[in-house]
């Protein structure tokens, strides 16, 4: 039986729009688990991004209740929520979104200044580290502009790993990226999540999604499926990918 | 209609920068405008009310002779003479004031009374000195008009008297205080000689009294004479006195004399110092301005790249979205500036309503309109030029780039590069992202530097003036002393003066430890025939030397700049220096400062001045100046020698009736110039600060997505202006030590002062910098409240 780490209770997140009301977010009831990639998919403008900021706190819902570990996030203060996205939360974007005046080694050690559980040579330790392990050592001491569209998300999952978070939330991470960096790029997550990493990602590309060992599937502000698969092989990629294709086929994707 | 949605729409989306500007212009058309009709309308206005008062282009002061029909025919009579008035008066040499509050004030210094009627042509002023009375009340027997003067020296209100002496040390009338009228000869309180308009039965009254008195008379019937010269002849003024010196006896029989100008110069001096501090700080806020809106159009550029590309796209032409902007700023422009007008009026309103009783004149609040106009229409050309060339790069702009990615910023790598660490970092990544966008600090250090270095200026002024205006008396004297006393002829009747001198200056040993003393009186002389103040010192080592030395042999004089300049002599020339009916060669031995007479005066040691004459009364006179080592007690030293010796004695200090004036209006416009300083660099920050958060923002949306508070951004956002406003200060105390004594030195040259050096204490130097910047820091932190509005959702792309 997996833990439950995140659960949302009847969210819903609407937008005023032309006088109307447009509910992004329809009462979502869902549980995201530990140890779990979930890959959140859906067509476009189904609400995936709206779901996974709604989840992180990144955005506040219009409704419903979101639950961390047993904590309700929806209503915290500022600063408690600060503590959150600095020591419990990961992000990774579409874009890098990389601080663009610090290099990547400061972008990923910015984070590590802010636990105070580390010292600052443990930091900068850590990010030596952390950006060797997702192959951007060498570019440790570049600024954002001069390094590629991958080696820069690479930094930013680096940054978003710094302080070890229960959940990485990643918003198409690869969705600027070419194919070679794709792979990359996915290939850390996975490793990361084989690892114990909890991640929880949004994406309409199907190659990431086989990376998944949770799907859920997101149409008109509801979750109106999901799917469990064993961790990812990459021997096994052709046979997932078919299997998702079937599965989303089923959605009416 | 083309440009009409763009240009509201672009001052919607920047209103900030809209209002900003509007602030800015609108600030600086109320000061100059000010400035402009305060120094203009005062020129004029005191010009005319002296034409009105019947004065001439120079008036001689002569004592009662008995030919002075047939003296002033011979004058009238001259070719080079246009017309001559004459005005009977009588002078004494001190007064009482009996103020309000039971306070009495023994003035030292003349008083001019002259009879006065309804049809005379001096403005009565209503009695709240809120303008001029249309209809004057005649003067009854008994009632003085004065000048406002007197409210702010001598605290004498209406109702109040003054009280003067016909025979020495007996007072034998009193006025009751009527009214105030507008004095421009003598009406300001920076001025020694005061005029005082009574009946002409009083008149009459008191020339019976002054002839029955006979030699024992403390009170001197004189007449004014105001000289016209003729407007065909092309005369300078020195050109006319030598005339009248050669063709006449006017100069023989002249106690002193004034030229329009002159009057003009002592009147206004404390208009054309603070005008001339004013106009170098509406100049200071013009650049100020000028760089604000550089830095405004630089960040609207940035920020609305993407919109131009897209207008291009659409058919607009790059002159199309510069003629935007161009619009945009001078609804801005005209915006501050329109408003101001009338604002500006009002301000000189009330100015004037506060300095009445200090200058003596009601200016006109009327604004110049020629000069304004000029001085706006160059303050639009200016801004709207520089409008024009930093929009040139609308030009640049493609639509293919704008919608491919606008105009990011793009860092490179620094070699000039901050680290950032754990301790301490809302600072060192404030220094980060100051050094990596040090452009965007540009304007703002500019303008901290800018303000510094004014109010720095100002600050060394104010020093240099001292709580006490002592760095003023310090122009205005001819030697530095602390006390003066005047003891009583030797010959004359009554207590010795020797004796009393030698008890005086006992008290003077143990009181407060006398340095030295010396001998120093004031004459009249005449230079190449050109009548000027004559300093006499018997220790001319404590003239004021500027250049050469000082005059140490019978010979020798020392002169002002302003006398040099007008004479066009210099150091090792000679001159003729004239005292009474003998003249003598003497030699120019250095150019020292005594801003008396507005700097037309000129210094000979005692053996000089005393060459003309040997006798008695040229040794006679003289005031023996004490400097001492313990100053703390003068004021009460003062008081104890007055009360012991009374009439026996004349004690002064180092001091002038229009010091107080001075500071206090001083210290009001430095209070002035400090909010418009605070309002600027409120306006910069405001500015400068919301650009650099909104390129800032998806930045400061990162920072909150990795957990950090609303409250230390700010932190690290004012920081950053702390720092450019610290670093920024520095070079503003450094500009203004090496450039405030020249620039000041500029300034009160028009006044007379030739010198000026500030010598201001460490505080007094670093004190501006303190002050901006902490404004900068506080400003700052407050307009970094957007802050708190940036979500990391910024960062969401659907």
């Amino acid at each position: 039986m997996k833990s439950v780490i995140m659960k949302a209770t009847n969210l819903c997140k609407s937008f005023v729009n032309n006088g109307g009301q447009n509910h992004v977010l329809n009462m979502v009831n869902l549980e995201i688990y530990e140890r779990d990639f979930t890959v959140v998919m859906g067509s476009s403008g189904a609400g995936k991004s709206t779901l996974l900021y709604a989840l992180s706190g990144m955005d506040s819902p219009t409704g419903g209740e979101v639950e961390y570990r047993g904590k309700k996030i929806s209503r915290l203060k500022e600063k408690e929520m600060a503590f959150l996205r600095s020591r419990e939360f990961g992000f990774v974007f579409q874009q890098a979104h990389l601080v663009s005046n610090l290099t990547l080694f400061e972008n990923a050690a910015v984070t590590g200044y802010l636990d105070k559980r580390r010292s600052e040579r443990e930091v900068r330790e850590r990010a030596q580290e952390l950006l060797g392990r997702m192959n951007v050592g060498e570019a440790a001491g570049r600024l954002p502009s001069q390094v590629s569209g991958g080696e820069a998300q690479r930094a930013a999952i680096a940054r978003a790993m710094m302080n070890e978070p229960g959940m990485i939330f990643a918003d198409e991470p690869t969705g600027a990226l070419n194919k070679r960096n794709t792979q990359e790029i996915l290939n850390l997550l996975t490793s990361l999540n084989e690892g114990g990493q909890n991640i929880l990602m949004v994406t309409h590309d199907l190659k990431a999604a086989i990376r998944a060992t949770r799907l859920l599937y997101l149409e008109d502000g509801k979750v109106i499926g999901e799917m469990s698969m064993p961790p990812f092989c990459s021997d096994d990629a052709k046979n997932r990918e078919r299997q998702v294709d079937a599965w989303l086929t089923s959605m009416e994707w | 209609m083309k440009y009409y949605t763009l240009v509201r729409a672009n001052i919607k989306s920047q209103k900030g920068s809209f209002i900003g500007i509007l602030t800015l212009v609108f600030i600086i058309t109320i000061s100059l405008l000010a400035v402009l009709s305060i120094w203009m309308n005062a020129n004029a206005y005191e010009s005319e009310q002296i034409d009105r008062a019947g004065y001439g282009d120079i008036t001689y002061w002569i004592d009662a002779v008995d030919d002075r029909d047939s003296l002033l025919e011979a004058v009238e009579a001259l070719d080079e003479i246009e017309s001559v008035q004459v005005q009977d008066i009588i002078i004494f040499g001190e007064y009482e004031v009996y103020g309000g509050g039971g306070e009495t004030s023994s003035v030292s210094g003349s008083l001019h009374m002259q009879a006065w009627t309804k049809e005379e042509s001096y403005h009565i002023y209503r009695d709240n000195l809120t303008g001029i009375c249309e209809d004057p009340e005649e003067l009854k027997e008994g009632e003085v008009y004065v000048s406002p003067a007197f409210s702010s020296l001598y605290n004498a209100g209406i109702g109040d008297m003054i009280g003067v002496s016909i025979t020495e040390g007996k007072e034998t009338q009193r006025y009751r205080i009527k009214g105030y009228f507008e004095d421009p000869i003598a009406g300001s309180a920076l001025m020694g000689m005061k005029q005082a308009l009574i009946t002409e039965n009083d008149m009459q009254k008191l020339e019976e009294m002054i002839y029955g008195a006979g030699e024992n008379t403390s009170a001197n019937i004189a007449s004014a004479v105001h000289i016209v010269k003729n407007p065909d002849k092309d005369l300078t003024l020195n050109d006319l006195q030598k005339v009248l010196g050669e063709k006449t006896d006017l100069l023989r029989t002249t106690e002193f004399s004034y030229s329009k100008s002159t009057i003009i110069g002592f009147m206004l001096i404390l208009q054309n110092i603070f005008s001339g501090f004013l106009l170098v700080f509406v100049l200071v806020l013009m650049v100020v301005a000028v760089i604000v809106v550089g830095h405004s159009i630089t960040s609207s550029i940035e920020q609305d790249y993407v919109d131009m590309g897209i207008l291009k796209a659409l058919g607009y032409t790059g002159r199309d979205l510069r003629n935007v902007q161009l619009l945009q700023y001078l609804m801005a422009v005209l915006g501050g500036m329109v408003p101001g007008i009338p604002v500006s009026m009002l301000v000189v309103k009330g100015i004037d309503r506060l300095t009445v009783p200090v200058v003596g004149l009601m200016v006109p609040a009327d604004i110049p309109m020629g000069a304004s106009l000029l001085s706006l229409g160059v303050i639009i050309a200016v801004i709207m030029g520089f409008v024009f060339a930093k929009t040139a790069k609308i030009g640049k702009i493609t639509p293919i780039r704008a919608i491919r990615g606008g105009a990011e910023d793009i860092y490179f790598k620094s070699r000039i590069t901050a680290p950032v660490r754990k301790r301490g970092l809302g600072f060192w990544l404030a220094c980060r992202q100051l050094v990596s966008g040090k452009k965007q600090y540009l304007s703002a250090s500019l303008v901290t530097a800018l303000l510094v270095f004014f109010l720095s200026l100002t600050g060394r002024l104010d020093a240099w003036l001292g709580p006490d205006g002592k760095g003023l008396m310090a122009s205005f004297s001819a030697s530095d002393h602390d006390i003066s006393v005047l003891y009583g002829d030797e010959n004359a009747d009554g207590p010795n003066a020797s004796d009393i001198r030698k008890e005086v200056e006992e008290v003077l040993e143990a009181r407060a430890h006398i340095v030295d003393s010396y001998q120093f009186k004031m004459e009249r002389g005449f230079l190449n025939q050109t009548e000027y103040l004559m300093n006499v010192i018997s220790e001319p080592e404590y003239f004021n030397i500027l250049e050469g030395r000082t005059c140490l042999y019978r010979n020798e004089l020392v002169m002002t700049k302003l006398v040099a300049d007008e004479l066009g002599v210099d150091i090792g020339d000679s001159v003729t220096v004239g005292v009474g009916d003998r003249e003598q060669e003497f030699i120019i031995s250095g150019i020292y400062q005594c801003a008396n007479d507005i700097g037309a005066n000129f210094g000979v040691t005692k053996e000089g001045f005393e060459s003309f004459n040997g006798g008695d009364e040229s040794k006679a006179g003289y005031h023996i100046l004490y400097r001492f080592q313990d100053t703390s007690a003068v004021e009460e030293i003062m008081e104890a020698l007055k009360d012991a010796y009374g009439e026996q004695i004349t004690v002064d200090n180092n001091s002038w009736s229009g010091t107080d004036a001075i500071v206090l209006t001083a210290s009001a416009l430095m209070a002035v110039m400090l909010v418009i300083t605070v309002v600027f660099i409120l306006v910069t920050v405001s500015m400068t600060g919301s650009k650099i958060l909104y390129k800032e923002q998806h930045d400061l949306g990162i920072y909150k997505s990795l957990g950090f508070l609303s409250g230390r951004l700010r932190i690290a956002f004012a920081i950053r202006f702390g720092i450019v406003a610290f670093l920024s200060s520095a070079v503003g105390i450094v500009l203004s030590m090496y450039l405030t004594d020249p620039l000041a030195n500029r300034i009160l040259k028009i006044c007379g002062i030739s010198h000026f050096t500030s010598h201001p204490a460490l505080l007094t130097m670093l004190a501006p910098g303190i002050v901006v910047c902490v404004l900068f820091f506080a400003f700052a932190y407050l307009a970094s409240g957007k802050v708190r509005k940036v979500e990391p959702g910024i960062l969401i792309v659907e």
